[in-house]
């Protein structure tokens, strides 16, 4: 029996909970499965080290970026993607180097936050997402040929965003403290940015 | 509890693997770039191959280069996933209350828009690429001023909550149909709902001791399908030219199917659905693929030959480490 969210909450919050379904969901075998994998991921991650960014990591980017010749097809789309994704995964640099805000509570509810907090502008994250949408919708998404695997990374890609729109529209109603809207605009324009990636070099690759 | 890698803000700490994987990319598209195509070293097979008709180009070489262009192509997605994750991760401290508050909340029934209180309804802030709105052609700064004929401003309290409390009333696939105000103008959209994908919860703990993870790694239950199947698999829409060869005018065409054996479709089949579902697009069919667990058993409606077939397919079984059997 997978695990409902409510339950595994229940459980790490000592809630009461029904002895049974308690039993159920820790000796369940497919989530002692998923216990494994991810105690396994968790423990290679830890035993990697720590290290700074590889000095001229910025120029090569840049000076792929700027790199003008157009050589053949196959070997420019091939150039086009490694470049991308290189100045793609230095961008995710950025995402985790801009210092974020604090969480604003202390755990208790989200709403009726402090008048200050009302300070926070997130404006311009909402702006850059109108203008990621934009672009999202010019590309050509016509029926093209599409690898599986492309496919499912945009349909995950996809189903992050729906998400976070929910969770928006929840933050929104709830008239939540302006830092969580800013939190959650700031992943909706990563994950934008990350479906226009693929989008743009899948349609890339259709023209050319 | 254990020790969660976490990319700290404002500290220069980051997975090894990533600024490995940039400065690998980094290197190889610099390298590629400072070496013109017509100096490369020969290679064997290039060589005595016929030119391909098309470019001109030896066979071997455009084989190479798009060898070269799916390994590109799978960095490129792998680099998206990893800002994905990247990003919920770093958001996932802040939120985390908000998130718990609104899992809570068990809403199933979605339309795929960010809304905010207007005068005259929900102003619609962002429209979820791929949702259900974003199918039935609602914009951002559209205005929904009703649902299935209520109106959301009538008494004067929230609309962006009547429209949730709306919500939590109907049953997800429902299609409902919503008001609003676009450039001066009314006009009625149906839009066809959808459930909530929670994906898989993330448990982790040692010795049994379970423990809810944060967003970031609940989201990584489904952020990640290395190990799909049916990733080799090439789908395309059929258009009605394409579908008179195939007897059918929908569905999806395969045009290259999946290098696992153990899933006997063919080239040339045509999906009509999937467990009952009809998919739209090769994202759709993704999204219903994935619904199924490894070990299930999912019945495909197929053309082969111009002939409708049921295909029972029994999708292959994971190890105890998440790896397929």
């Amino acid at each position: 029996m997978r695990a409902r969210t409510e339950d595994l909450l229940k459980i790490r919050d000592g809630e009461p909970m029904d002895g049974a379904m308690r039993g159920r969901l820790i000796t369940d075998r497919e989530n002692l499965r998923e216990v494994a994998r991810i105690a396994r991921v968790a423990e290679d991650l830890r035993r990697l080290p720590d290290v700074e960014p590889p000095p001229g990591v910025w120029a090569r980017v840049a000076a792929e970026a700027t790199a003008s010749r157009r050589p053949r097809d196959g070997r420019r789309i091939v150039r086009y993607a490694g470049a991308l994704a290189a100045s793609f995964l230095a961008g995710a640099l950025l995402i985790v180097l801009i210092g974020e805000p604090r969480e604003p509570t202390g755990g208790g509810a989200p709403e009726r936050a402090p008048s200050a907090a009302r300070q926070i502008d997130y404006a311009p994250l909402v702006e850059e997402s109108v203008r990621l949408e934009r672009l999202l919708l010019q590309l050509d998404r016509g029926p093209h040929l599409m690898n599986a695997g492309t496919a499912g990374t945009i349909a995950d890609l996809e189903d992050h965003i729906v998400l976070l729109d929910e969770q928006l529209t929840y933050a929104e109603a709830r008239d939540a403290d302006p830092r969580y809207q800013q939190a959650l605009w700031r992943e909706r324009v990563d994950v934008m940015n990350a479906l226009l990636h693929v989008r743009y070099a899948h349609s890339r690759h259709v023209a050319d | 509890m254990q020790r969660e890698t976490i990319i700290r803000p404002g500290g220069l700490r980051l997975p090894a693997v990533l600024l490995c994987t940039i400065a690998a990319i980094g290197a190889a598209s610099t390298a590629a770039a400072q070496q013109p195509p017509d100096v490369r070293e020969p290679d064997p097979a290039a060589t005595e191959s016929e030119p391909d008709e098309r470019s001109g180009e030896p066979a071997g070489e455009l084989d190479q280069a798009r060898r070269e262009l799916e390994a590109a192509r799978r960095d490129l997605e792998a680099a998206a996933r990893e800002v994905a994750r990247l990003s919920a991760q770093a958001v996932g401290p802040i939120v985390t209350d908000l998130r718990r508050q609104w899992l809570g909340t068990g809403q199933r029934t979605m339309l795929g828009v960010a809304i905010q209180d207007a005068p005259d309804g929900a102003r619609v802030t962002a429209v979820s690429p791929g949702g259900p709105a974003a199918e039935a052609g609602i914009r951002t700064g559209d205005v929904l001023m009703s649902i299935d004929g209520e109106q959301l401003a009538d008494d004067g309290g929230s609309p962006s909550r009547v429209l949730i409390d709306r919500l939590s009333h109907i049953e997800p696939g429902t299609v409902v149909d919503l008001g609003l105000a676009r450039n001066g103008a009314e006009v009625v959209v149906s839009v066809a709902t959808r459930e909530r994908e929670d994906g898989v919860f993330v448990l982790e703990g040692p010795r049994r001791h379970f423990e809810a993870r944060p967003y970031a790694d609940f989201l990584t239950g489904f952020l990640f399908r290395t190990s799909d199947p049916w990733q080799s698999m090439e789908l395309v829409s059929l258009s009605p030219e394409l579908g008179a060869y195939f007897g059918t005018d929908e569905g999806l065409l395969v045009v290259r199917a999946p290098d696992d054996t153990t899933l006997p479709l063919q080239d040339g089949d045509v999906i009509l659905d999937i467990g009952g579902r009809e998919p739209n697009s090769p994202e759709h069919a993704m999204r219903i693929l994935a619904s199924f667990e490894p070990g299930e058993t999912m019945r495909l409606t197929i053309m082969r030959r111009q002939q409708r077939e049921t295909l029972e397919i029994r999708l292959p079984a994971e190890t105890a480490d998440g790896e397929p059997a």
